[in-house]
């Protein structure tokens, strides 16, 4: 795919999940038609009504039952090991069908993805129960998972046209709404397992993931702003944990520090504090994430001030904790 | 194609030398104890399945057109393992190796390393995959039949009924489940701790066709697992008594999971011998 300025403004506007099922599985199915997708009445709530017009054949609607959904793609996938797609919000597939993941996915191995969406806030009033702020830490803990983050539309595509070329399980975790802020301006090299640097800066490391990729950024100009050089990163894989980008990353930085829309708890704070503590004699580390708790409900904006994650309170925490 | 099809006389008396290892077996395990009575209720029809009605070659394991079985009811390992020993799929002795450290056989889980059609091992998790295999030979014209054994009260479980709704909505006639119809689980009578009523007519009314027969009874359970619905898939409710075959275990809870003893193991040995 030639990916120019114009499309990426496209995707951004189609969100994270209607670029990944409305270009990137569109894609996926023209080359490989043996791929399915399994939703649980979430077509529509998947992005996925246009892969469904061209390809009805390639989907499998399991009902509103996201257990039930994983054993179906599973068992699809298991005869001849072909890619199944099991999408719907992350809060449902990962959270409620977690035993299905970790026997099917993680123990079998089987080749199916997970594609969660609207992760963190981004079901926004709906609240709590279609909120994701544990997911990466469930998926984290089962062994044979890759997991994959995406930072922007672009991103999202490019998540789950990578998820095809592993043979295994791997859980994408899409998030933010409609008209996703760009993180990529051009087309960019996405290596699962390696993170991607976006700005380059000595003094403070700061590792991000999914939509807060952005807001770091955005934090990183307010804080060169006031003297402080960061470095901005897309850690777009979370495990594999891009480890020899964080060994380069611990000698230089002052401070590291790692934002994410998910509980501080076992998500990409946790594995990089796991990394570091264990590697000894490092910087100090800030986990900016939700701080184990649900909060206050409101839109995906309202939610991350209770959390402190938009650009400028990231910046604020960050300025503070630099001059510690 | 190497496939022995036993006559039912030969399944009678398969069904007591599979009561016997399941009794060796259970002695074997020791004080860690084994799922004793819920194997027992379904020795007739692992005996059967797999000495009549499963599609297999002996001498290729992996044949693209074997009938896939997904084995719940994860209590019945002291059932599947000899049926399979049985019919040559591992040499009998290898039942001796049951509940050893890294064993190949162990109590619950059935082990990758078995080349079994799923390695289930979480009661109500089998019947949407068995879905999803009988769906995909839909779609690719596959031959097999996909088998699925569950148990009543493993029926308790929400993501068993999710699985129903699917089959019948998909019309998987290349799906038989069979229910083990013991009508016990761990804590007793399973019409006094969570009733499942009359199941035959449950899966009638999620549009399945289905039958009631006696569970232990070979005749029986040849004609109707003989049987191929067309156009919904098919359950089979088979009434059994947990434990059957040793009377002091015979509808006992104590014996889900218990430790049989010498003693014990004699007078099993001796009652199912003179059955």
């Amino acid at each position: 795919m030639a990916i120019n300025p114009a499309l990426i403004k496209a995707y951004a506007r189609m969100g994270q999940k209607g670029a990944a099922a409305g270009i990137g599985m569109m894609e996926l199915a023209k080359r490989d038609p043996d791929m399915r997708v399994v939703v649980a009445d979430s077509v529509a709530i998947a992005s996925l009504d246009r892969f469904y017009n061209n390809y009805p054949e390639h989907v499998v609607n399991a009902g509103i039952s996201e257990q039930s959904m994983i054993g179906i793609a599973a068992g699809l996938s298991s005869e001849d090991g072909r890619a199944v797609y099991a999408c719907t919000y992350a809060a449902f597939v990962l959270v409620k069908a977690i035993e299905f993941v970790r026997h099917n996915l993680a123990y079998h191995q089987f080749n199916v993805k997970v594609v969660g969406n609207s992760a963190g806030f981004a079901m926004e009033t709906l609240s709590i129960s279609h909120w994701a702020t544990e997911d990466i830490a469930m998926a984290r803990s089962l062994p044979n998972m890759t997991i994959l983050s995406a930072a922007d539309s672009l991103a999202a595509i490019k998540c789950v046209m990578a998820a095809h070329e592993v043979k295994g399980p791997v859980y994408v975790r899409l998030s933010g709404l409609l008209n996703c802020p760009i993180v990529y301006e051009k087309d960019f090299d996405f290596q699962i397992g390696k993170a991607n640097t976006l700005r380059q800066g000595d003094e403070v490391t700061i590792i991000a993931t999914g939509m807060m990729v952005r807001e770091a950024l955005e934090a990183a100009e307010l804080l060169v702003a006031q003297g402080i050089e960061c470095s901005v990163v897309d850690m777009h894989t979370i495990k594999p944990l891009d480890t020899d980008y964080l060994d380069k990353a611990l000698v230089k930085s002052k401070l590291m520090v790692t934002v994410e829309e998910h509980n501080i708890i076992g998500g990409l704070g946790g594995a990089v504090a796991e990394y570091m503590a264990e590697k000894g004699n490092m910087p100090r580390l800030v986990r900016i994430g939700v701080g184990d708790t649900f909060g206050k409900l409101g839109d995906l904006r309202y939610c991350w001030e209770q959390h402190g994650l938009t650009a400028p309170q990231i910046a604020e925490r960050i300025k503070k904790e630099f001059n510690k | 194609m190497n496939r022995r099809i036993l006559s039912e006389e030969e399944i009678k008396a398969m069904c007591k030398r599979m009561r016997l290892h399941a009794m060796d077996m259970a002695l074997a395990a020791g004080n860690r104890g084994a799922h004793v009575s819920g194997s027992l209720s379904c020795i007739e029809i692992y005996a059967v399945l797999y000495g009549a009605i499963l599609n297999y070659d002996i001498d290729n394991l992996q044949w693209n057109d074997r009938d896939r079985f997904i084995a719940g009811k994860e209590h019945a390992r002291l059932a599947e393992y000899p049926a399979r020993a049985e019919m040559g799929f591992y040499p009998v002795e290898v039942l001796n190796s049951y509940e050893q450290n890294d064993g190949l056989l162990v109590g619950h889980q059935l082990r990758k390393e078995l080349g079994v059609d799923y390695a289930s091992m979480s009661l109500g998790m089998e019947m949407s995959f068995a879905v999803g295999k009988a769906l995909i030979a839909k779609q690719t014209e596959q031959k097999y039949h996909v088998y699925c054994l569950l148990g009543d009260a493993e029926c308790e479980e929400g993501p068993v009924w999710e699985a129903f709704i699917a089959a019948a909505h998909y019309k998987l006639d290349n799906l038989t489940v069979i229910i083990d119809r013991n009508c016990m689980s761990v804590d007793g009578n399973t019409e006094e701790l969570m009733a499942q009523l009359d199941m035959q007519k449950k899966m009638e009314a999620f549009g399945w066709e289905s039958v009631t027969v006696d569970g232990h009874d070979i005749h029986q359970l040849m004609e109707a697992l003989s049987h191929k619905p067309q156009g919904k898939p098919y359950a089979v409710i088979a009434k059994t008594t947990k434990g059957k075959g040793v009377s002091f275990i015979e509808n006992n809870k104590a014996w889900h999971q218990a430790v049989l003893n010498e003693e014990q193991y004699r007078q099993a040995v001796e009652e199912i011998k003179n059955s």
